[in-house]
């Protein structure tokens, strides 16, 4: 029920406002109706016979005979009812102003009067009367400035309820300035004006009340008692009642009196004291430099006008009245100038081009409506008829004629002032479609920027995006296009610092007007946060205008500021109009997507080329690993190479020498990729060479070292286990350089490490190698292993680190060789929680076999072999596996 | 659908403009002309306003530029009716015939008819046909109602008075209906209604002689000569030739005792009317004021010569038998009245209206009251005037019984029935307090009844009204005798 109840509320509401919307726009129409009328009626002249009486009466009772303005006196007394003016009797007093608009000014004229029960004809001279008087023209232009100006600020602005309550001002003000109470016409129109004009000054301090009371934010009092409002209008009503009643029952000329015109002067003294009152309250500073403006116009406007003309009453002259009335053109023109400077009421309003454009386009209506007229009376004419039915037919006729030429003009006359317009869905068609084709983004900068530049005539467009290093808050220029020549003079900056700008951009996501601060503020230093960012968007902002930036449009893409658009001012100084924003705003969210689009186009490039080269270190790391491990008698050799996501340049091998040892190396070489792994080719390469030629692994790591530290710069090196095993003597002759020391465990169960070397090879052209000679006994186990297994991590950070490996050896030393790394690598995944570690991770190990099982197991070593898996394990293959591999 | 929103109101104000002010007003009456057409308009409204010269010339000119146009011809006829030229008129009343055939429209070619049909006599029953067709069609037609008020107005005033206050509901500043009510009004004794209308009528045609002349004839009902002579006087400052205010100024002078000035005004426009019945008029005016001041002479005389200018005309019978008993014979005055009242009856008969049989009959108590009088058998007199009285109480305008009421009066008086004589003394002063021959039968009766009082005021108001009479005036020596019974009663 709640839902239904909302959604009637939605409904409801959503009904409401088009009609409140065309209820604004009958009323802005209606009161430049009565305007023209009351402007007509009052500048029109007529005849005057001095005497005063009421339109609303049911007879034509004189009830004033002021001294008329000839001095001339007249026959006609108080309380004399008209009965007939010139040769026309008058029932009505409708009646007796249409006769007398009907007389020659000047005429004397024949007035049947009925006085005391008797009918008298009495001659009375009339004389010319206008209602308007000599500042009338100045009224008039008043009211088209409140008009124009109060239906701009509406029509932008519509959604708040400042904006509709200063239309409704401006609209009551534009009728006040229009009408005169004090003098009648009595022109049949004049009902209508008066009322209007009455209405409009009862009603005027009410609203003028109730607009400082919610702008530029509600007051506390009507927050808390919302009630407030509708009452601030009870009193003028009540008053324009009575004032409607003394038309029809009142024994003088209706008028405001002086008591009615004190109590309204309240009303817009109250509303001066709550305009102060927000100018004072106001802490922003910027928000007070845009209140002042406001502020001071509307008191200058209005203080005269409230000493002049309302605590006066009516009973000041014509000039003391235009001193109060004169200077309230301040009003309107403060309003629209905070608007349009500092977008006071958040709403855009252009009066410039609209008022011309206004204005031509109603003058070529009424020229279109003259033409039809006439040419439909030459049709008529030619025609020779006379009936409605022929006026009806001729005057179709000639508006259909005539209608493709207004349209015509009409087009022109939109091309002229709105060139952006026409031109606004076509360029966001061609936006739209040109956009999404250009991935490359410096292309998109250039053709989109071109464009902008021509349609927005501005003489260049700047793009600037955050640093790609998210550490440095600077916003580099991303693009820029021109078609100045003058542009190269003035290259955007490559740098921009735009931290507090462009949080604020993206929190409102609306464009940012850049103007330089017209004052100084008084605050020197911040004091808390909000004033600190307040202090470097205004320095930014004095940067931007320095840079000769005008305004900034947002690029967002998922609610993320990809970048800014920055353009300078328009050519020939003139204003971005609301198509010019609609279309960068449109353009901004458009070209925002394609940055992100190009950016993750390029992300999905890299990846692809890291894949590449991924894939390519892989193939080569899987060469350099022997295709099997030769056999040799008395020991059990295995060895596994678990390679991680990026590939590294760890490799074992083993060396068969011709007088039946081997030498067994362990390698890891500096570096990632294709680089560590062609490393360790050349390494590979040279270490079988030197091994040929010579049985001194010392002798052999220090010719390597060399040969790798000239080959290689000083950053490629690698670290290097090389061990010689004489299966007849059971030992090991070794050298390390700078590898991990391999553990040594003793059947009885002792760990030793085999230390001795030298530095890692390739680093130091001046290094030397110690070597050693060990002696293995039945039972002894070397293991041989690179950093990538003691360095893991687990995901809690613990590294798993040589003693692990040692217990692990120690759990394991009766497992053969192949079990024994392979329940190693078990360990090391149950360790990491995962598959593959961030290193790779080498293995070997060397069993020293009992004499007896080493000789059995010499033909079945001799069937070993290792296969590569396609998931980069290295596992042993026992002979079955071998024979039957494709 | 935006564009239709656009659209739409625009063509509506354009429309609007052109019928406004492109489109001129519909014709009631056809005509190929415009000019023809505002020619005839201004020839009925001048027929209206009694301008006949300025009616004639405006229809003749229309006629001439659209000699088919039928209404103009039609009201053409009517004004030369009304200037008694009767061979023109049937010329006029003959064309306009034979065009109504050709007319398309039923209602134009009724109001033709209508206005036709007006200017004869007879026919009434096809003009009571034709108007009730039109008020039927165009209930708010002016020339319907007009026409339909004009026709009620002799007998049934009420309704005609009715018909022209909706014709004025409808146009308030229609000025002929102010002087048709101004008339209504008098006749049943309103005469400050009267005068108010009238005097809206002057507002509204100051510039025409009518309304002035008709606003004289109420004042002078009332006895307010000075202003009556100046209204006449206007009219015929406006149209020196407007021969009714010239007729109804005379009227005036010869009610006031101003006989000669007021006959030589009268035979100053003779001329002008000679054989028409206006001339006919002049006469019967001469012999009622010279029979009124007891001028018995002259009274006689102009008898004879009305008798022997218009010797068919319906009330020389009447006439004939007046001068026989004026001259004494009263049984051949019996017999001529008789011989009278039988045609008359006879003629009256066709018109199968009571108001007219009433006058008709009337006239009979009227010679035997007339008759009597010169007998002095006041008794006899009483009585026929009594019955006079009652004969034409309902259909005599209070300004014309004076008349009865004074000689009944006198005869009271003479009778030595001072009371009756009082109480028709005071019935012929209303509505004219200033009328000489009841203030004389007032004073007269108020001293018989011993009210000095009411005879002196009655005295003091003579005063001055008699002192502008012709001093030649039998009154003249009737007053002198009347003071000096007051004065010897105040010394007493």
């Amino acid at each position: 029920m709640a839902a239904d109840a909302s959604r009637v509320a939605t409904t409801m509401s959503s009904v409401r406002e088009p009609v409140t919307h065309w209820f604004h726009i009958v009323a802005a129409l209606c009161t430049l109706a009565l305007c023209l009328f009351a402007g007509f009626d009052a500048g029109t002249i007529r005849p005057n016979d001095g005497t005063v009486w009421l339109l609303g009466r049911q007879d034509v009772t004189i009830l004033e005979v002021p001294n008329r303005s000839d001095g001339a006196p007249t026959l006609l007394l108080p309380g004399d009812v008209i009965r007939g003016i010139g040769k026309t009797l008058v029932n009505s007093p409708q009646e007796a102003a249409k006769a007398l608009g009907s007389q020659e000014i000047g005429a004397v004229v024949p007035y049947m009067i009925e006085r005391s029960g008797d009918l008298k004809t009495i001659p009375v001279q009339l004389t010319s009367f206008r209602t308007a008087d000599r500042f009338f023209l100045y009224y008039g232009v008043l009211a088209a400035v409140y008009w124009v100006i109060g239906l701009m600020i509406y029509l932008r602005g519509r959604r708040f309820l400042s904006a509709r309550l200063f239309f409704r001002l401006c609209m009551l003000f534009a009728i006040f300035f229009m009408t005169n109470l004090s003098r009648s016409s009595y022109f049949w129109g004049d009902i209508i004006t008066q009322n209007a004009g009455a209405l409009a000054r009862f009603l005027l301090p009410a609203i003028f009340l109730h607009f400082f009371l919610i702008f530029p934010d509600k007051k506390l009092t009507i927050t808390r008692f919302p009630v407030i409002e509708p009452l601030l209008y009870v009193l003028p009503v009540v008053f324009y009642v009575q004032f409607t009643l003394d038309q029809f029952f009142g024994s003088h000329a209706p008028r405001i009196y002086s008591t009615r015109w004190l109590i309204l002067g309240s009303y817009f003294s109250s509303g001066v004291v709550a305009l102060i009152h927000s100018y004072i309250a106001v802490r922003d500073p910027i928000q007070r430099q845009r209140m002042r403006i406001l502020t001071l116009g509307t008191l200058a406007g209005i203080m005269p006008f409230l000493v002049f003309t309302v605590l006066l009453g009516g009973r000041v002259g014509s000039e003391i009245a235009f001193l109060g009335i004169a200077p309230m053109i301040l009003v309107p023109v403060a309003f629209a100038y905070s608007i349009a400077r500092y977008r006071v009421m958040q709403i855009e309003v252009l009066l410039r081009r609209s008022l011309l454009y206004t204005t031509l386009t109603g003058g070529l209506l009424i020229l279109y409506l003259g033409l039809v007229l006439a040419l439909g009376a030459v049709l008529l004419h030619l025609s020779g008829q006379t009936s409605q039915v022929a006026t009806i037919a001729a005057t179709l006729l000639a508006a259909a004629a005539l209608w493709p030429l207004r349209t015509q003009v009409q087009g022109h006359l939109d091309r002229r002032f709105f060139r952006s317009k026409g031109n606004l869905a076509s360029a966001l068609q061609e936006f739209g479609q040109d956009i999404p084709r250009l991935i490359k983004f410096e292309t998109l900068i250039d053709r989109i920027g071109r464009r902008l530049c021509v349609l927005l005539d501005v003489p260049k467009v700047a793009v600037y995006r955050p640093h790609e290093d998210s550490r440095n808050a600077s916003w580099v220029l991303a693009g820029s296009a021109s078609t100045s020549e003058d542009a190269p003079l003035n290259p955007c900056p490559e740098i921009l610092d735009l931290q507090a700008t462009a949080r604020r951009l993206a929190q409102f996501n609306e464009p940012y007007w850049v103007e330089r601060s017209s004052t100084r503020l008084s605050m020197k230093s911040a004091a808390t946060r909000e004033q600190a960012e307040l202090l470097q968007r205004l320095d930014e902002r004095d940067l931007l205008a320095d840079r000769g930036f005008a305004l900034l449009v947002p690029m967002l893409a998922q609610d993320h500021l990809v970048g800014v658009f920055a353009l300078p001012a328009k050519r020939g100084g003139d204003d971005y109009q609301i198509q010019d924003l609609e279309l960068l705003t449109m353009v901004s969210g458009q070209v925002a997507l394609q940055m992100e689009n190009s950016r993750l186009y390029e992300q999905e490039l890299k990846k692809q080329k890291l894949e590449e080269q991924l894939s390519l270190a892989r193939s080569i790391q899987s060469r350099l690993l022997p295709g099997r491990i030769p056999d040799v008698s008395g020991v059990d050799l295995a060895a596994t190479n678990i390679t991680s996501a990026e590939v590294s340049g760890d490799y074992y091998d083993t060396i068969p020498m011709p007088d039946g040892r081997l030498a067994i190396i362990i390698s890891d070489v500096s570096g990632k990729g294709v680089p560590a792994s062609l490393l360790a080719s050349s390494l590979q390469a040279s270490l079988r060479a030197h091994c040929v030629g010579s049985d001194s692994p010392a002798q052999i790591l220090t010719r390597v070292n060399l040969y790798l530290h000239e080959s290689t710069d000083p950053s490629h090196f690698a670290t290097l286990f090389l061990a010689v095993y004489d299966p007849v003597e059971r030992s090991l002759n070794y050298c390390s350089g700078g590898h991990n020391p391999p553990i040594l465990r003793r059947s009885d169960g002792r760990i030793e490490l085999l230390e001795k070397g030298g530095m890692p090879i390739g680093a130091f052209d001046f290094s030397t190698y110690e070597e050693e000679k060990i002696l293995f006994d039945d039972g002894d186990m070397l293991f041989l292993y690179t950093d990538g297994l003691t360095e893991s991590l687990s995901p809690e950070g613990e590294e798993f680190g040589t003693e692990r490996v040692e217990q692990l050896l120690d759990t394991y030393h009766e497992l053969e060789a192949t079990d024994l790394l392979t329940s190693m690598h078990d360990q090391l995944r149950s360790f990491l929680h995962r598959d593959q570690a961030d290193d790779d991770v080498t293995l070997m190990v060397l069993k020293i076999l009992q004499t007896r099982a080493a000789n059995s197991s010499l033909l079945a070593n001799l069937r070993n072999n290792t296969h590569t898996d396609p998931y980069g394990i290295q596992t042993p293959v026992t002979g079955a596996e071998r024979e039957n591999a494709p | 659908m935006k564009r239709s929103l656009i659209i739409a109101p625009l063509l509506v104000v354009i429309l609007a403009a052109a019928i406004l002010f492109l489109g001129g007003p519909s014709r009631e009456f056809t005509t190929t002309s415009s000019d023809a057409y505002d020619l005839f308009r201004d020839g009925y409204a001048q027929t209206n306003s009694f301008q006949f010269a300025s009616a004639e010339s405006s229809l003749t000119r229309a006629v001439e530029i659209d000699p088919d146009f039928a209404m103009a011809r039609a009201l053409l006829a009517g004004v030369l009716k009304r200037t008694f030229r009767a061979d023109e008129a049937d010329e006029q009343i003959a064309i306009a015939d034979s065009l109504v055939q050709s007319l398309s429209n039923d209602v134009e070619r009724a109001k033709v008819q209508l206005t036709l049909c007006g200017m004869s006599d007879g026919n009434k029953a096809r003009r009571d046909s034709l108007l009730a067709y039109l008020v039927a069609e165009e209930p708010d037609n002016l020339l319907v109602l007009s026409a339909q008020a004009t026709n009620a107005f002799d007998n049934n005033p009420e309704t005609s008075e009715a018909i022209f206050q909706k014709i004025l509901a409808i146009e308030p500043n229609y000025a002929p209906a102010y002087n048709m009510l101004g008339y209504l009004s008098a006749n049943t004794g309103r005469y400050a209604e009267a005068e108010s209308y009238l005097r809206k009528y002057v507002f509204l045609a100051p510039d025409l002689a009518n309304p002035h002349d008709s606003l004289g004839d109420v004042l002078s009902w009332v006895g307010e000569y000075d202003e009556a002579e100046h209204e006449y006087l206007t009219a015929l400052k406006i149209d020196p030739q407007f021969h009714y205010s010239l007729i109804n100024l005379g009227r005036l002078y010869l009610d006031q005792g101003r006989l000669t000035k007021g006959q030589g005004i009268l035979e100053k426009v003779r001329p002008f009317v000679s054989d028409t019945p206006e001339e006919q008029r002049i006469d019967r005016i001469l012999i009622r004021s010279f029979y009124t001041w007891e001028i018995h002479d002259r009274s006689q005389a102009g008898i004879a010569s009305y008798i022997e200018r218009n010797p068919e005309e319906f009330s020389t019978g009447f006439y004939k038998a007046l001068l026989m008993a004026i001259r004494g014979d009263s049984a051949a005055g019996r017999i001529q009245m008789d011989a009278f009242m039988s045609s008359a009856r006879e003629d009256g008969a066709k018109y199968e209206n009571e108001r007219i049989t009433r006058q008709i009959e009337s006239l009979a108590y009227q010679y035997d009251a007339m008759e009597a009088t010169f007998r002095d058998d006041h008794a006899a007199a009483i009585i026929a005037w009594t019955r006079f009285m009652d004969m034409r109480k309902e259909d005599t305008p209070l300004h014309e019984q004076w008349w009865v009421h004074w000689r009944l009066g006198q005869s009271q008086l003479a009778m030595g029935d001072g009371a009756a004589a009082l109480m028709s003394a005071r019935a012929a002063i209303d509505p004219n307090p200033n009328r000489i021959h009841p203030l004389m039968l007032l004073a007269l009766a108020a001293l018989d009844q011993g009210e000095r009082g009411l005879a002196h005021d009655a005295t003091m108001k003579l005063e001055p009204l008699i002192a502008r009479a012709d001093k030649d005036l039998p009154v003249q020596t009737a007053f002198l005798e009347l003071k000096a019974k007051l004065d010897i009663l105040a010394v007493r």
